[in-house]
Order: C-alpha cells, then structure tokens, then sequence
C-alpha cells in the first residue's frame, strides 16, 4: 500500500472504531465534574463587541470636543467665501486642521502615559497595545469623518478632484504625526502634554506658512506630493510600530532604573 | 487554587543589575516582601505582573509562563503600583468603572463590585468626589479597590502603606485580614511592623538577590541568640551607637535601654531577648554589609 | 446531565469550533453551567483518545475525568483559540505523567478489554476486529509516535496544533509521524504475513 492510502486507511479505521464507554463510569465522573463546577468561582468577563462599545464611552470628550471645533471653525471660514485672506491662502485652514488633527490622535493615545495610569492600565486584561490601537483606531475614524467636511468645502471651490485633495490633506496629518511620535519616542513626551502641544503648534506655523504658497498646489507638484506621502507614510507606519511596542516598557524600564 | 512561582529570575537595566537569579513559590496566604529602597522589589513585582520582560528566569503561574497566558493571567491578577496614577478630573466612582472597563468586567458585575469595594474602603460617601480632591490615603485605598474588582486570585501591592498615617495603616492592615487566606497575597515594604500580625511567609530582598526566605517563627530563628537588652548610662549608649547595630532605644530616667543585634553581648549585664521580626531583618541588612565589607 | 449523556456519541468527531467559541464565550460571561454541556460533547472523545495512549482502559476514566477536572478549574484564564486542542494537551500531559510512573503495558490478550461490546452483527464483529488491529499497531509505537498517530489520525489536529500541544517544533513532530507510520507499515506487513501463512494452512487444512 503506498503512504497515503495507508494514512487513509488508518484514519478510517480510527473515525470507525467505537471503543465502548461506560456508561455507569461516565454517569459518576459527570456527577463529579457537576459538583466542581457548582464549586467554581468565576469572574465573568465582558465579549468582544461589548468591551469595544465601553471604551467607546470613556474616550477623552476633550479631544473629541477639539477635534469637532477643528472641523467646525475650518468649515466655516470656507462656507464665508469671500474673506480676502482665503483668496490668498485658501489651503490654510485646511491644513492647520489637519495638523491639529495629527496632534489630537497622539494626544488621545498618549493619555495613559501622561497621567501615569499606563503602569496600572498594562497589567489589567487589556493588553496595552491594543487598547492604544483601539484609541487610534476610534480617533482616526472620527478625524476621518471631521476632515472630510473641510475638504470637501475646498475641493468644490479650488475645483481640485479628490484625490488631489486626500494628498494635500493627509501629508500634513501625518507629517505631524511622525513629529509627535518623535517627542513620544525620545521621552519628552510622556509625562506632560505640554510638549505635544508646543510640536504641534510649531507644525501648524510651519504648514501654515507652506499653504501660503500657491506654487506649492498646482498640478504640477503633484508628482512631488505622491512622493512625500509616500515617505512620510512610511514613517508614520514605522514610528507608530516602535511606539506601540515600546510604549509598554521603556517607560517603565527608565522608570524603574530610577526608582529602584 | 493557584501557584505562583519564580525561577532564577534576573532583570539587568544597563549597567545595574536590579534583581539577580530570584526564586520562590507563592501559595494562598500572606507573603511580605522587605527590602530596603532599591533592593529591586518594585522591579520583581513589575515582572511577576507581566510588565516587564526578565532577562533570565521565567515566572510560572500553575507551571505554565505567563507571557504564553497572556490576558488569561491578569485576569487572576490585581496590582497596586508604588506609584499609583489616576485621572485627576474623574471622580472616584467613574474612576473604578473605568478600571472595571479595563480589566473587561461585564457592567451589572463591575457596579455590585464597586458598591461592595467603596463600603470596604470606607469611601461610599466620597464616591462622587473627584479624585484630586482626595487625600493621599483615600488615594491609596482607591488604589486598593481598583485592585480588587476582579477579586483576584493573585494580589500584588507595591509599597501600599507608604506614606500613610498611621491610622490608615492599621485601617489597611484590617482590610488585608479581611481579605482571607484563599488567594496569593504579596506585598512589599520596608516598615516590618506591617507585616509582623498578618503574613504568613517572608520574603527578604537585598541588592537585587533574596536572602531570606520562610514563615515568621523560621526567619525569627535566624536572629536566635543575637538580640540582647541592656540598661546603660548615655555615654555608653553614644559609644555603642557608633560600634553595633542598634534596634531600639528608649531613654529611662537615669539611663537608655537598648536593644541590640550583635552576635555577642555588646555590654556588661546585657540580657538575651526574644527576637521580633525587626531584629531578624536588622540582623540580615547587617550579615550582608559585614560580608561585603569583609571582601 | 443523563440525556446528555445520551445524545453525544456522534457528535464527537465533527470539528465545531464555532460552537465552541459561542459556548466558551457564554461561560466565561458567567454561565458556568454550559460547562456540562460542553464536557458532554468532548468526554467519549478524550475517553476513548487515552484508551487508545496509555492501553488501560479502567485508567483511562480516572485520566478522562481529571482532564476535564483540570479544564474547569483554568476555564477562568483560558483564552479561546482552539478548545479541541486545548483538551487534547490537558489529556495528553495526563498520559505522559501516566506513563512515566512505567507501568507495564498490557501484553495483547488484554486487548479483549478494548471492545467489549461489538454485538453480535457482522459489521460489529468486523469493527471489532479493526480495533484490535489497531491496538496491535499502536503497541508496537513508542509512546511519542504513538501519541502523534493518535492526535493526527484520532484527534484530526493538524501537524502545527500537535507541535504546539508537543512543545516541539514542527521537524520534529513531522519526523515522528514518519517513524511511527513507517514502524506500522512494517508490523502491518508482518500481520499480513501472518495471516497469509494462516490461511495458507486453513486452506491446507480444508483441502
């Protein structure tokens, strides 16, 4: 017989074979088991869906109220269509949006380290990693929804098509990203929001001061800004990956070198 | 019933090595960690929590290791760091549903345990306070309370009575007998009268290694023969001072009684005592400075 | 508890993971009482699994039950990925145990004791008999091939949750199963062998 109808073979045989149990055997080991799991204590856990729904309820509403305000303001300057300063600059408010936006994120995820709870949140169930993704995830989904508003806003009225308008909304969102990170990775960040903040109003100047050009947003540069996306993506991928892993021991690593 | 249990567990941070080769087994009961400041007793119970990684060693709960029971075993777990972060802005009741959210709790059984956790604690009245509001031992019985929400099996309290008064240490003390012998207990401190009424088995750590290990009567007997009271005159007292280890002093009318470590009688007329756990753990820190004073 | 007991002798082999999931998810939610139910889809299975390890059948109830004796008191921890194979490795480390204190292994005429109530029909008789054929396969394993064949062919785990309930890495668990098949080929022809001389003088007999 070759190998495999061996193996066949054999397989039939065992799924066939019904070795008999008995019966009165398995009445009184069942009898038993009952007994130990009356006995049993257990701590009931919470399902997938409904431990989703509760972190959903203890989300910062600040930075939800900041993301929402973000959106609002920018919203409104491009609803009032003729300040001249818009003319002149009209993927400023844009841009400062989603600068914030990216601040906003890091902030949001950073709020366990900032507060010092990260200790405390690492060694309940949640494995602290994927509460830090379920916050980005949460938060990106709203800063998703919130971005959409402005740019649609300004796509309709700089006639640019909507990939064009994803380019220029998302680079700054995510160049300011990398820039946190940054201040996360090397340490500054942790302990105080302050620094967060101060990266990201010195990236909302710096955008701010890139949407003034006009050169910058012609068709032509496009090209450019695939390209930089691209980079910066890469980055922000990267950076976000170093700080998911490294946010649940290097902090207290340091932390504990000090203390001990 | 579960079994918690360390091997050879080694944890170095750049050039300093803050626990060194560890082993022990944890069983239902009260287990007190001494050590002094930077013996490494936060660093061991950041590892058995599964926060930090070992460098060498492995922690085993049930002989499985952790790190492959994942989520599973800090179900079992409650921990109170030594220092214990928290909202500011939330009060104490949203505070202890947010760490029931955290530990994956189902809210009907999150709420019963809170209301059970804030009658413990004594802070059912302060419940809709927010926590900045609190006072270092209110905090510190938050901390405990967040711990117990999933009546853990295993129990872990980093330094819990550290700057608290007295009162509310005697109060902590009572909560911790409260709390029964069916789970593993482990706290650490450097004051040893915490310890001396309510734990079962002692642990003692220095410079990253474990000196001492056994049941109160077991390490009492390795102070046997070393404790010695004696009456004396202040300038002996001052002589002595600097040349023995001194466990307490107390001025008495015309002279100081003394209590002292030391494997000799140090003065004329000093009587042997029965040793208390102090003793023991002053004749440890001292055994081990004299060796390696002696290299 | 009885009409359970009743109603799982088919069940046993299908692969229902989606059920186990769902029930593994109400228990831990707080129902502790499904665990009877689930005990009761898997007991013949793991039951017969440790018959056919450790070739003691009055061993194998006391192993069956501390398995799930076992299950129920880590169900608080265990975190749901495969529950089939998180039992085979709870009865699996019971049958290593088992067979380290050496006992002896029952010589073949206790092989009677495997199946003892085939019926009195043809195909029972027929059924029977592959049973004892495969005990005398298995008897000729090393109790590490052997605990392979059986979780492989018994068990239909794949070769990745052996490795894993093993602790071994793939290689070896692959090099095994190579080893263990190869040995039961061989008796297998050595059976065949037997059984041919046989007929060959029944034949003589009868002729």
């Amino acid at each position: 017989m070759k190998k495999t109808e061996f193996e066949k073979e054999i397989s039939r045989m065992f799924q066939d074979s019904r070795v008999a149990v008995d019966e009165e055997k398995k009445r009184q080991t069942f009898c038993l088991l009952a007994g130990v799991i009356a006995e049993q204590k257990l701590v009931p856990r919470m399902s997938f869906p409904e431990r989703i729904r509760t972190q959903l309820y203890f989300v910062e509403w600040r930075i939800l109220l900041a993301q929402l305000l973000c959106m609002l303001l920018s919203a409104a300057v491009y609803v009032r269509a003729d300040l001249p300063w818009i003319q002149a600059a009209p993927y400023l408010p844009a841009g400062i949006a989603s600068v914030l936006s990216g601040m906003l994120l890091v902030l949001a995820c950073n709020r366990e380290e900032a507060s010092g709870i990260a200790e405390l949140a690492a060694s309940c169930y949640f494995n602290h990693r994927q509460l830090a993704a379920l916050h980005m995830v949460l938060c990106g989904g709203v800063q998703l929804a919130c971005l959409a508003v402005p740019a649609v806003l300004l796509g309709k009225r700089m006639q640019v098509g909507a990939a064009a308008m994803g380019l220029y909304l998302t680079v700054p969102y995510l160049l300011t990203g990398c820039v946190e990170f940054a201040v996360l990775l090397t340490g500054f960040g942790r302990k105080s929001n302050f620094t967060l903040l101060a990266a990201g109003c010195v990236m909302a100047v710096i955008t701010g001061s890139a949407a003034t050009q006009p050169e910058l947003y012609e068709p032509a540069a496009l090209g450019t800004w695939i390209a930089v996306f691209a980079a910066v993506l890469a980055v922000y991928a990267a950076e976000l990956a170093a700080v998911l892993e490294r946010a649940k021991f290097v902090r207290m690593q340091a932390a504990a070198w000090e203390q001990n | 019933m579960h079994e918690l249990t360390t091997v050879e567990l080694t944890k170095k941070f750049q050039k300093k090595t803050a626990v060194q080769g560890v082993s022990f087994t944890l069983t239902n009961g009260v287990c007190g960690l001494l050590g002094e400041n930077g013996a490494g007793k936060t660093t061991l119970m950041r590892m058995l929590c599964g926060l930090l990684a070992p460098d060498g060693g492995q922690v085993l709960c049930d002989g499985e290791q952790i790190a492959r029971l994942g989520g599973g075993y800090r179900r079992l777990l409650g921990y109170l760091p030594q220092s214990f972060g928290y909202y500011p802005n939330y009060s104490a009741l949203r505070f202890l549903r947010y760490m029931a959210a955290l530990k994956a709790l189902p809210k009907t059984y999150a709420d019963a345990r809170i209301e059970e956790l804030l009658a413990l604690t004594g802070l059912s009245d302060d419940r809709d306070r927010k926590l900045k509001t609190f006072s270092g031992g209110m905090l510190r019985r938050v901390g405990i309370a967040q711990a117990l929400l999933n009546d853990p099996q295993i129990l872990i309290l980093d330094e819990p009575t550290a700057g608290l008064d007295p009162k509310e240490r005697v109060r902590f003390r009572n909560l911790l007998s409260s709390l029964g012998r069916n789970r593993i207990i482990l706290l650490s401190t450097h004051i040893v009268s915490d310890l001396e009424s309510i734990a079962d088995h002692i642990l003692m750590m220095q410079k990253g290694c474990l000196t001492a290990s056994g049941s109160i009567p077991e390490i009492l007997s390795v102070g046997k023969g070393y404790v010695w009271e004696c009456r004396v005159s202040e300038r002996e007292a001052a002589e002595l001072e600097q040349t023995h280890v001194i466990a307490n002093l107390r001025s008495q009318g015309d002279g100081v009684c003394m209590r002292i470590i030391s494997r000799e009688p140090p003065a004329t007329g000093a009587v042997p005592a029965e040793p208390a756990l102090e003793d023991a753990w002053l004749y440890v820190l001292n055994n081990e400075q004299n060796e390696e004073g002696g290299d | 508890m009885d009409d359970r007991i009743r109603g799982q002798t088919k069940t046993a082999y299908q692969n229902t993971p989606r059920r186990d999931r769902e029930l593994i998810r109400r228990i831990q939610a707080g129902n502790k009482e499904l665990l009877g139910e689930l005990i009761g889809y898997y007991y013949d299975e793991i039951l017969r699994f440790c018959i056919w390890q450790i070739r003691d059948t009055g061993d194998a109830y006391d192993l069956t039950q501390e398995t799930f004796y076992r299950f129920i008191r880590s169900v608080d921890t265990y975190e749901y990925r495969n529950l089939r194979a998180y039992l085979y490795a709870i009865a699996r480390n019971l049958c290593v145990d088992y067979q380290r204190e050496e006992k002896p292994v029952p010589v073949s005429g206790e092989q009677e004791e495997l199946d003892p109530a085939h019926g009195g029909t043809e195909s029972g008789y027929a059924q029977a008999e592959e049973s004892l054929f495969l005990a005398g396969l298995l008897d000729a394993l090393p109790a590490e091939q052997r605990e392979i064949i059986l979780l492989k062919y018994y068990g239909c785990l794949k070769l990745a949750e052996i490795a894993r309930i093993l602790d071994v890495n793939l290689s070896t668990v692959k090099s095994r199963l190579r080893l263990g098949l190869k040995r039961m080929r061989a008796v297998c022809g050595e059976e065949e062998d037997r059984r041919g001389q046989k007929a060959g003088q029944k034949k003589g007999e009868t002729a």
